[in-house]
């Protein structure tokens, strides 16, 4: 399912969220990142159809989705996984998930029940089916929230950071399960979690300020920071003229792990990380 | 003085965030409205303007309140969302005083639209009346009569709405509020404060301070709590109870909600 | 997966459960003011009737502002393939149902059935397309019970009391119909809702 986005430009009142974005999601699985109020939440509402762009195109497998037509076809093929998701306290996992699969168009009982059935068993959640989701945690909220986006085979899949309040365990299990996904259906993942978007999108883009800072494989987001990522092991101030994406206290003092166009004083070179290729994609547009 | 300061400041802060929402005096603004034609319904040019700025104050306590509970009947709850009333818990400032002054901010906002409707109405009065003394007599009415009502409902409904979900306790404040100060028990029996000095109507302020005739206050189920309305004493001895059962139920909120951690 | 024409029953019982308390409560106040009317001495009922009918419309627009308080996964819903406004009616009509019970319930214990139950069903019509409405601007349950109760008043002590029945309840019947199917439009939502992350 491709998703094609051209000059796309949403503003509510006199603030632009989003400016003039041009991108492409293919098949498989990209990774959408940025910082906070960089436009990512506002773009995945506008690919899921929730709100209307104040100029520009979004097309998805074809279909316009600023027609009302092209917008029903989307939500036919959808998954999506909103970034704060206020779930039925009232129904229990499979009931809740029954009753999307229902909203969905999957009037079939027993598909219904087999896909529920598969689902909470994939999100880990077969053993608390039948409890009420008023009283799941922050976790497994997220789990059963995960599971109704997967629900009547979707082809496109959005999800806006979907690990948020998972522990590692569950993170892992939600890495194998989109990278599962992204094998037949097209995966838009929003997320701060760099580690998740290195482990499971061979492509990605950066959102900064409501622009596309950058497109592209996920290797080559890394490369970024290539020959630019330093250790620096000091008992003095921080580095200076540096992006600082870690420090750690040492015996001796303190270690950063810098990024920086210069290699500081007593700098020994690493191998760059997605983290460090960020930083540096950061730094070098908004230089301090 | 440094606890009334705050105090002060927690009122404001509940205010701003009650005008900021917006809902609580939108949904006030067609209150205000009826309160307007109510209140010109009273107006009466042959008789005093403190008469009519009594009967007129008298008119608004039946509806105002209403709206007030209404739209108000969230506002303490908003307080034990999720890690909120642990955070305000552990503050200094806590217990029934930080209550009030909760319930007090939003008040403040509920009755802004109404504000208007009773200077329009002072206003009317004085062109009836011919009188000018009708602006300042309204003002005191509103404070004496309508004022003490609405804080009686809001604590109210605060208290129902901290156990009851807050969709019922809105609904059962609209009779809780007619039942509290026009239910007529000739028709249907029940217990009801309706003429005694425990009702909410501003019925014996209105009749101390203002000359109106009561309809109800004196004729209560219970003798001895239903005096005669007579002047300045049970005057003010109906706004001691109406404020003293305003208190009692801020203290039951302050327990409900000490019970729910 | 096709157009549909007809609503899955297990999906008309999760609406049904998404109303909570609301409708059951409907129908028990429209029971209990039955009762109360049919029992009471044959000259108070016409009286309590005209109460229980106003009574029974004004709680019948808190029912709906309920129903509407009780939603939930907003963004959710606004992306899957039924549209949110279909939703709502859909749980709307289930209280829309408990209130025609409820109607008849009470129209059966007072002395003129019929009227007794357009008394209630008019005005109902009208308060709850006042708390939809105003409901769909804001997505206040504070904001559209004010203006639902506000108007609740102002049918009883003006309207009703100075507009002949015969032209007071279809007309607010009619206003009633007109601001549901306003509030039901296509934007049910306003995007600040999306946006407030409501």
């Amino acid at each position: 399912m491709d998703v094609a986005i051209t000059g796309l430009t949403k503003t509510f009142g006199r603030r632009t969220v989003l400016d003039a974005v041009d991108l492409e999601f293919g098949a498989g699985m990209t990774g959408l990142l940025g910082p906070n109020g960089a436009g990512k939440t506002t773009l995945m509402r506008l690919l899921a159809g929730v709100l209307r762009p104040s100029s520009g195109a979004l097309v998805v497998g074809g279909h316009d989705l600023r027609t009302r037509a092209g917008r029903a076809f989307t939500r036919r093929v959808l998954g999506y996984l909103p970034q704060h998701l206020d779930l039925y306290p009232d129904l229990s996992a499979r009931e809740f998930l029954d009753y999307i699969a229902l909203l969905k168009g999957v009037d079939d009982a027993r598909t219904r029940r087999a896909d529920v059935a598969r689902l909470l068993d994939r999100v880990g959640l077969a053993d608390s089916a039948d409890l009420r989701l008023g009283g799941f945690s922050g976790g497994m909220r997220r789990r059963v929230g995960i599971a109704q986006a997967l629900l009547g085979d979707p082809r496109l899949v959005i999800v806006d950071e979907p690990t948020a309040g998972l522990d590692p365990e569950e993170r892992m299990r939600f890495r194998s399960l989109l990278a599962g996904l992204g094998e037949r259906c097209t995966v838009v993942l929003s997320t701060h979690v760099l580690d998740d978007v290195a482990q499971t999108c061979p492509r990605v883009a950066v959102l900064a300020a409501g622009r596309v800072v950058y497109t592209g494989a996920t290797s080559g987001l890394t490369a970024y920071a290539q020959d630019r990522t330093y250790l620096v092991d000091t008992d003095g101030p921080q580095p200076t003229g540096a992006a600082v994406t870690n420090a750690a206290a040492t015996p001796e003092g303190m270690r950063y792990r810098v990024v920086a166009d210069e290699p500081p004083p007593g700098a020994v070179p690493v191998a760059a990380t997605l983290e460090d290729g960020y930083a540096a994609l950061m730094r070098d547009i908004h230089p301090t | 003085m440094k606890g009334v300061a705050a105090l002060l400041a927690v009122a404001c802060y509940e205010a701003r965030m009650a005008a900021r929402g917006r809902g609580v005096w939108i949904g006030m603004v067609p209150m205000a409205a009826l309160a307007l034609l109510v209140g010109m319904g009273r107006l009466d040019g042959a008789e005093s303007a403190r008469l009519n700025a009594g009967a007129v104050a008298e008119a608004l306590t039946l509806v105002v309140p209403v709206g007030v509970g209404v739209v108000l009947a969230d506002r303490l709850r908003r307080g034990t969302a999720a890690g909120l009333g642990d955070l305000l818990d552990s503050v200094p400032l806590r217990g029934a005083a930080r209550i009030g002054a909760v319930l007090a901010g939003g008040l403040a906002v509920a009755l802004l639209p109404v504000l208007p409707v009773t200077a329009v109405l002072g206003a009317a009065a004085a062109v009836r009346t011919g009188d000018a003394a009708a602006l300042p007599w309204t003002a005191l009415a509103f404070l004496v009569v309508l004022l003490p009502a609405c804080a009686w409902i809001t604590a109210l409904a605060g208290v129902l709405a901290l156990v009851l979900p807050a969709p019922l306790a809105r609904a059962f404040v609209v009779p809780a509020w007619f039942w509290a100060v026009a239910w007529n028990p000739r028709l249907l029996w029940a217990p009801t404060p309706v003429g005694t000095l425990l009702v909410p109507s501003g019925e014996y302020p209105a009749q101390a301070w203002f000359g109106t005739t009561p309809s109800w206050a004196g004729n209560g189920q219970v003798g001895w709590l239903s005096p005669a309305a007579d002047g300045t004493v049970t005057g003010l001895a109906n706004l001691a109870c109406v404020l003293l059962s305003t208190a009692l139920l801020i203290g039951g909120a302050r327990l409900i909600m000490m019970g729910k951690r | 997966m096709s157009a549909r024409t007809l609503v899955p029953p297990a999906l008309l019982r999760y609406e049904a459960r998404h109303c909570g308390m609301a409708a059951p409560a409907l129908l028990a106040a429209g029971l209990a003011g039955g009762a109360v009317t049919a029992g009471s001495p044959p000259a108070a009922q016409p009286a309590l009737a005209a109460a229980a009918a106003t009574g029974l419309a004004g709680l019948a627009s808190l029912a709906v502002i309920a129903v509407l308080a009780r939603t939930r996964a907003l963004e959710l819903h606004l992306s899957l393939p039924v549209p949110f406004p279909v939703l709502l009616a859909r749980r709307l009509a289930v209280v829309a149902a408990a209130l025609v019970g409820a109607a008849l319930a009470l129209g059966a214990g007072s002395p003129e059935a019929a009227a007794s139950a357009a008394a209630a069903l008019c005005p109902a019509a009208l308060l709850s397309g006042v708390a939809l409405r105003v409901w769909a601007r804001r997505h206040s349950p504070a904001a559209a019970s004010g203006a639902a109760v506000a108007v609740w008043l102002g049918y009883a002590l003006f309207w009703a009391v100075h507009v002949p029945p015969a032209v007071a309840r279809p007309a607010a019947a009619a206003l009633g119909v007109v601001l549901i199917a306003t509030a039901l439009g296509p934007r049910a939502v306003p995007e600040r809702v999306v946006e407030e992350g409501r």
